[in-house]
Order: C-alpha cells, then sequence, then structure tokens
C-alpha cells in the first residue's frame, strides 16, 4: 500500500514537472502581472514611439527562452525524477523485499522444527519400521526361550525399531515411559499398549513365576498393537 | 476403637493384592473427608506403610490435622495431637513421674507419645530441646525418663507439621533432623472445583465432622507393613536409587546432597507405592513417584544462592533429568 501510494506521488510529481518544463519558464517571464522592470522599460520606452508592431514582437523576445535554460531545466527535472525514484526504491521496495525474505527465511526454518517435534513425519517412520519388523517380534515373544525372557525381548524389539525410525530414548527417561510415548505417538491402541507395558515390567522386575498365560496374553496385546497400527498408517491394508 | 497392638507381635502377613485392596479403601475412605488430594494421601499412606514419619509443610488451612485425624481414623489407630508452643518441654511430650500419695510411691503417666498416630503440630514453633526429644522417639520407638526405658506402642507414626512462611520466633530444624522423616508433603491450594465440592460436603452433611468408617486396626497395619517388606527390589533399581542419591551430592547447587538414610529412604517409599499400586515388585517409575518427597528435603543448597530459585525440589527435578534409568534387558534369567 505504501509503495503504491509512493510511486502515484512520484507519477504525479513527474507529470507536472514535465507539464512545467514543457510550458517552459518563458510564461512566468512572459505574465501579465505587474513587473517593476517591464513597468520600466514600459516607461523608458513610452517617451519614443510606441508603434503597435513593436509592441507585438517585443513579448516574442522572451518567448525565445535561451537552449541552456531549457536543458538546465531539463536536467534539474530529470535529477528530481531520478531522485523520487531512489527514494521510492529505499523507503518502498527495499523493505518489501526484504520483509519478503525475512518470510522465506523462517518458513525455511519452521520446517525443520516441525520435524523436530516429531508430530506427523516420526510417526509414520516408527509405524513402518514397527510394521516392517512386526512377523519377527511375534516370532521372539512366541519362541524365545522362558516366558520372561520372551516378554521382555519383545518389548526391547519395540525400542530398537523406534531407535533406527530416528527416535532415540533419552538416558533418563524408563523403558516403560519411552516405550509407552513411541506407541502412543503411532496411535496404537491404548489398553494394548498399557497392558503389554504391565506385562513387561512384571517380567522384568518382578521375581515371581511368569507362566506361559503371560506370554499367550503378551502375543494378544501385541497383535492388537500390530492390527491397530495397520489400520492407522494404511500400509499393506 | 479397636485395640491397639501395644506389644510387638508377629503379625499375621497379609497377601500383597489385599493390601492393596484395604489400602486402597483406606484411601478412599480418608477422601471423603479430604476432597481431592490423592496423590498426597498416597504419599502420607505410602509413610506409614513404610514405617516412617512424615513432615507437612504448609499454609495454614489446607487440611493437614484434618487428614491426619482422618487417616488415624480409618486405620483404626489412636490418634493424639500435641501443639508445639515455644514453652514445651520434653516431658510434655513423653509424660512424668507423679507422686502418689495414696500409695506412697512414683508412678509414670504417659504423655502424648503414647499413641499411634501422633499430629506435631507447628514442630518448627518449639526449641530444639523438644524437637530433639520428638526426633529420638521418632527414631528409637522408645522414651527413656528417669533412666526407665518405655516402649512406645505399635504402630507409632508422627506427622509432623510446619509453616513455611513464618520465620519469626521459630526453630527450623537441622538438616540433621529433617532427614528422620521419610517424606516431606505439601498438600497444596485446592483447584476451585475442587474447593466448592469442600463447601458443598460440609453444606450437604450439616455438621462439622465427618463421619468416617474404620477400615482396618492396628494389627491390620502392621500386617500391611509386613507386606510391604514381602515387595521385592530388583538390584537396576537398588543401583537406580543409589545413583539418584548419590547424583544430589554432586550437584553445582548442592552444598550437602542426601545421604544414604535418602536412598534407603527412596527403596523403602517406593516399595510401599509399590503395594499402593497393587504390585509385589518395585519399577523405576515408582521411584521416580517418590523421589521428590523423600529426597528433596535432605538437599541443603549452597547458601550463596538464596536469593536464586535453588531450592532441593529443583535439585531432584534436574538429577531425575539426568541420572540414567536402568536398562530395558537385564541378564537373562
Amino acid at each position: 500500500m505504501a509503495v503504491v501510494s509512493v510511486v502515484a506521488g512520484a507519477l504525479l510529481v513527474v507529470v507536472l514537472a514535465a507539464w512545467a518544463s514543457s510550458i517552459g519558464p518563458s510564461e512566468v517571464l512572459r505574465g501579465d502581472g505587474p513587473s517593476p522592470a517591464a513597468t520600466a522599460t514600459a516607461t523608458a520606452t513610452s517617451s519614443e514611439s510606441a508603434s503597435p508592431d513593436r509592441e507585438a514582437t517585443e513579448p516574442a523576445e522572451p518567448r525565445g527562452t535561451p537552449p541552456w535554460i531549457r536543458a538546465f531545466a531539463l536536467l534539474v527535472n530529470l535529477a528530481v525524477v531520478v531522485g523520487l525514484v531512489l527514494v521510492a526504491a529505499r523507503f518502498g521496495v527495499v523493505p518489501l523485499v526484504r520483509s519478503t525474505r525475512r518470510r522465506r527465511e523462517a518458513r525455511r526454518r519452521r520446517v525443520p522444527e516441525r520435524l523436530e517435534f516429531g508430530v506427523l513425519e516420526p510417526s509414520e517412520a516408527v509405524a513402518r519400521a514397527m510394521l516392517a519388523d512386526a512377523e519377527d517380534q511375534r516370532r521372539l515373544l512366541a519362541e524365545d526361550g522362558s516366558p520372561r525372557n520372551a516378554v521382555v525381548a519383545c518389548w526391547d524389539r519395540f525400542e530398537t525399531q523406534a531407535a533406527a525410525a530416528g527416535l532415540a530414548r533419552s538416558p533418563w527417561e524408563t523403558s516403560a515411559e519411552y516405550t509407552m510415548r513411541v506407541l502412543d505417538l503411532v496411535d496404537a491402541d491404548q489398553p494394548a499398549v498399557t497392558r503389554l507395558g504391565e506385562l513387561y515390567r512384571e517380567a522384568r522386575f518382578s521375581t515371581h513365576p511368569v507362566t506361559e498365560e503371560r506370554r499367550r496374553e503378551a502375543l494378544e496385546a501385541l497383535d492388537v498393537i500390530h492390527r491397530t497400527l495397520l489400520r492407522s498408517t494404511g500400509v499393506g491394508a | 476403637m479397636p485395640e491397639q497392638a501395644t506389644e510387638t507381635t508377629p503379625p499375621e502377613p497379609m497377601s500383597v493384592p489385599e493390601a492393596a485392596d484395604l489400602a486402597r479403601r483406606v484411601l478412599d475412605e480418608v477422601e471423603r473427608a479430604v476432597v481431592g488430594k490423592r496423590d498426597a494421601l498416597m504419599q502420607v499412606l505410602a509413610a506409614v506403610l513404610a514405617k516412617g514419619h512424615v513432615l507437612l509443610e504448609d499454609y495454614p488451612g489446607l487440611g493437614k490435622t484434618l487428614a491426619a485425624r482422618s487417616l488415624a481414623r480409618t486405620l483404626g489407630i489412636d490418634f493424639a495431637r500435641a501443639q508445639f508452643t515455644p514453652d514445651l518441654l520434653p516431658a510434655d511430650l513423653t509424660g512424668s513421674f507423679i507422686y502418689d500419695q495414696r500409695r506412697g510411691e512414683f508412678e509414670f503417666r504417659r504423655g502424648p507419645l503414647f499413641t499411634g498416630l501422633l499430629l506435631a503440630d507447628e514442630i518448627n514453633r518449639t526449641p530444639p530441646k523438644t524437637q530433639a526429644a520428638l526426633l529420638e522417639a521418632m527414631q528409637e520407638r522408645q522414651i527413656t525418663v528417669e533412666g526407665e526405658t518405655f516402649r512406645l506402642p505399635e504402630p507409632f507414626h508422627v506427622l509432623a507439621t510446619a509453616n513455611p512462611i513464618e520465620y519469626e520466633g521459630t526453630f527450623p530444624l537441622p538438616e540433621a533432623q529433617l532427614d528422620r522423616f521419610l517424606l516431606r508433603v505439601s498438600f497444596g491450594y485446592p483447584t476451585p472445583h475442587q474447593e466448592y465440592d469442600v463447601l458443598a460436603r460440609r453444606m450437604a452433611r450439616r455438621q462439622e465432622e465427618v463421619d468416617l468408617d474404620v477400615v482396618t486396626d492396628g494389627p491390620g497395619l502392621l500386617a500391611m507393613q509386613a507386606a510391604v517388606e514381602t515387595v521385592v527390589v530388583d538390584e537396576s533399581v537398588g543401583r537406580y536409587c543409589v545413583d539418584l542419591a548419590v547424583a544430589t551430592r554432586h550437584h553445582p547447587d548442592v552444598l550437602t546432597g542426601a545421604s544414604p538414610r535418602g536412598s534407603l529412604g527412596l527403596v523403602l517409599a517406593a516399595r510401599a507405592f509399590a503395594l499402593l499400586r497393587g504390585r509385589d515388585y518395585v519399577v523405576p517409575e515408582d521411584v521416580k513417584a517418590v523421589a521428590r518427597p523423600v529426597l528433596a528435603h535432605r538437599i541443603t543448597v549452597k547458601p550463596e544462592l538464596w536469593m536464586s530459585d535453588a531450592s532441593g525440589r529443583r535439585v531432584v527435578d534436574a538429577v531425575l533429568g539426568q541420572v540414567p534409568t536402568p536398562a530395558t534387558r537385564d541378564a537373562l534369567r
């Protein structure tokens, strides 16, 4: 808006200047207004023969403006126009270019931030990594040694998958906190995640026997999680 | 009021699910009187189940006394309250020998220490001599008057309150004595919704007191405490507790960090917390849940930082955000 008004103002000034220069300074000199010089000449010449011819030729004399005045006026006009264009560029165009550049940079900067906080992209990547490893993980849980070790190994697999997808665990974060955060990110079925998390904690930290029943429950929960992942990502659906 | 166990009879062990269920009922009942403070109440009950004492540091009028009284009522143990004034003497707490003229002999009259749950109100208003007498009783669970030793009843727990804003005419507890409290708990102000709930309930019941049901009794509480003793702590979790306590000693803002009693308190409180959640094993999240109330009051911040917002609580938060937690997989069993 400011730029438009500046440009319009500059154009107006240029048009006025062009009009003024086309009329030329002679108009001002030739004006009818009482000029002391003209009066003086009039009185000076009045004593001489004041013929109408002479009167007619006399005003023609100032019309023949010397060319150097015209050239000077043109130069002044040009200087004014160039000056106005420079002023417009300084106060109108340069800030516009700068703000556009700033906005573009901000937009460029915002993109990695979004990636860093992992709203969309990582969840997709983690979900795909989990699904790609789903069969091996299930086999690990179903066949690997004692139920206790199988449940722990299965839970650990989630961590490996998420880390491979670029979402590493912070050292101060407990395994359950981290994996539940990751599974929450990929929109896995909440009750199944909670159940599997409980089974993992029991297998990892308790001393009482972990039965085959627990392995079966863990398998059920794992299958539910994988099913919801398939549904949410649409992979292989 | 049910009989309380005065002698140390070996309590019948209770299974962890039974104890957890009983604890849940106690909390539900207490919460009828103390509205919306489930987390703080869980911490206080965890400390009682871990055979510890609690320091309630909060502003007046936030339900500290009500919580202590309600807890004693639902747990079915005796309750006594002692107002700690500047002129309170140790004998006012322990009791003293009084000459019985009829029988011509001295008779011991018991003080308020002989109870199940003692509310020591404004403990920082009394001089160090009386504070020391109380803290000694808390630690030893016995008192000695004129060369004669008396065992305190079991269970015996102290809920002490301290006002955090008044310093005029108070005797702040030295760090060595603060260490005797297993937890320091703060209730905090209720939300507007909870505060209105308090008002509405008071209007509805048309009397000041809340009639709470007795959920268990002294032996029941002892059995719950015995159940806490069966909760196991994996070595990695125990080491995590130690690492947390050690890390408080190396924090740059700290003058004196948590003592080994701090790491022991962490394990004991985490075990009780695990039981409240119905588990017979401790997970690292239990330790994290109790770390603040267990460790914050055991940390002395450097005196030159008095103008900054450095505090024991902040140190514990920083430490929790640094110390590595137990590995996902232990050595396979």
